[in-house]
């Protein structure tokens, strides 16, 4: 996952995205040092202590890592993934709320 | 002559001790031995990681058929003991890959073919994970017999061993056809609302048509409206067709609480999660805020994103 994040970060730069964590880790001192290897640049919220137990993913009752959602410009979500869906679907269906964001915004 | 002093001191112990160990007690004793080994590598490969876990995994998969050499000759040397269909059973349930499971499994298959139909039922009822191709043979079995209670357990025991394989799918309809009041049914209705089950919709719907119990029938409706939730999240590009099929799921849940949840609080419950969720964070929905500290401690809201496109990755590190 991390090195198609990162790619997606760096490509979509400029447009109208961004990539948001919720982060299950039970300790932050020890993801630091990951942050800093796999260069992790994009924000996370932090589940809290109880990992994959914390209020977020309870709430949003997460069954899997990862799971990810995908909102539009408008703040309806659109996509929901249990495990990634492949990098290809993943983009297309992500340009495609771009599109749709750069259209109207104009 | 000295180191051979204890081995002679070992046998003056009184004769009645040594006894052989009978055939079952041999198998006993192998099967207690697999366990320990077992739990053995499940605690080493719970302290590793990374690749020197994916070899304790493969050594855990293994470990069936390193057994299996012995647990076989058990059963060929005592062809008329009990043991012998224990022994082949055993083998075709915890080895996945060596040659001698297929030895094995050949002769499973015979047994299952000639056993008597209330003993075979029987043995069934304490193995699961028996594999596809046994599971072929059952069903072949089930159908060749008369209607009876225990051809209803055969039917139910494919149903509980694998509703998503073709054989447990075809084993679903035989049961729901012919044995509208089997228990196993119920069971049947959880794994066919995941959504791994072909044609769910069309089995349920038989269900509630079916079935006279009204658990079974609140278990069906429940199953029903969790598929078309599910169904809810594939339809991002088509928003007003969402609300449809979600106003369609809440129809299901709301039933399922109405009509069956005083009598079942499991079912209601489940239907209320789910109605919950149908609110809160499906597709076609507003996303829910979340406003939480972030990785260093500073607090952001997901709303400070609006305007742009978001990808809400829950994620972490292992």
């Amino acid at each position: 996952m991390f090195p198609h994040e990162r790619s997606l970060v760096k490509k979509l730069a400029d447009k109208p995205f961004a990539l948001v964590g919720v982060n299950s880790d039970p300790n932050l001192d020890d993801l630091q040092k990951v942050l800093k290897d796999e260069s992790i640049t994009w924000r996370s919220f932090w589940n809290g202590e109880k990992g994959t137990q914390g209020p977020i993913s309870n709430e949003w009752n997460v069954r899997g890592w990862p799971t990810l959602y995908l909102i539009d410009h408008k703040g309806t979500i659109r996509r929901k993934w249990l495990g990634s869906p492949g990098e290809k679907v993943m983009d297309e269906a992500i340009e495609k709320l771009i599109a749709e964001a750069e259209k109207g915004s104009k | 002559m000295l180191l051979a002093s204890p081995v002679l001191r070992a046998d003056d112990k009184p004769k009645e001790d040594k006894k052989p160990p009978t055939p079952q007690e041999q198998f006993s004793a192998l099967v207690k031995d697999y366990s320990s080994e077992q739990a053995k590598i499940l605690a080493e490969y719970r302290k590793l990681k990374g690749a020197e876990q994916q070899k304790q995994l493969q050594k855990y998969f293994a470990l069936g058929g390193e057994f299996a050499g012995k647990i076989y000759k058990i059963a060929e040397d005592n062809p008329k003991d009990p043991v012998a269909v224990e022994a082949l059973f055993w083998i075709v349930q915890n080895d996945r890959s060596s040659p001698v499971r297929t030895k094995a499994l050949e002769k499973v298959k015979a047994v299952i073919n000639e056993m008597p139909l209330d003993a075979l039922a029987k043995r069934l009822k304490t193995v699961f994970g028996l594999g596809p191709d046994v599971m072929d043979v059952v069903f072949e079995r089930a159908k060749k017999e008369k209607k009876s209670d225990e051809v209803g357990d055969l039917l139910g025991w494919l149903v509980q061993s694998g509703s998503y394989l073709p054989v447990g799918q075809k084993a679903i309809d035989l049961l729901v056809d012919q044995y509208p009041e089997h228990p196993a049914i119920e069971n049947a209705c959880q794994s066919l609302g995941q959504g791994r089950v072909k044609n769910a919709v069309e089995t349920l719907n038989k269900i509630l048509e079916h079935s006279t119990k009204p658990k079974v029938k609140g278990s069906a409706t429940l199953a029903l409206g969790q598929l078309t939730a599910a169904k809810v999240d594939g339809l991002g590009d088509k928003l007003a067709e969402a609300e449809k099929v979600a106003a369609e799921a809440e129809t299901y849940f709301t039933k399922a609480i109405d009509q069956y949840g005083k009598d079942f609080p499991a079912i209601k419950t489940a239907a209320e999660q789910n109605l919950k969720l149908l609110h809160f964070n499906r597709v076609g929905l507003t996303v829910p805020e979340i406003s939480a500290a972030d990785l260093d401690k500073k607090e952001f809201k997901l709303s400070d994103y609006r305007g742009k496109v978001v990808l809400l990755d829950f994620w972490g590190n292992w």
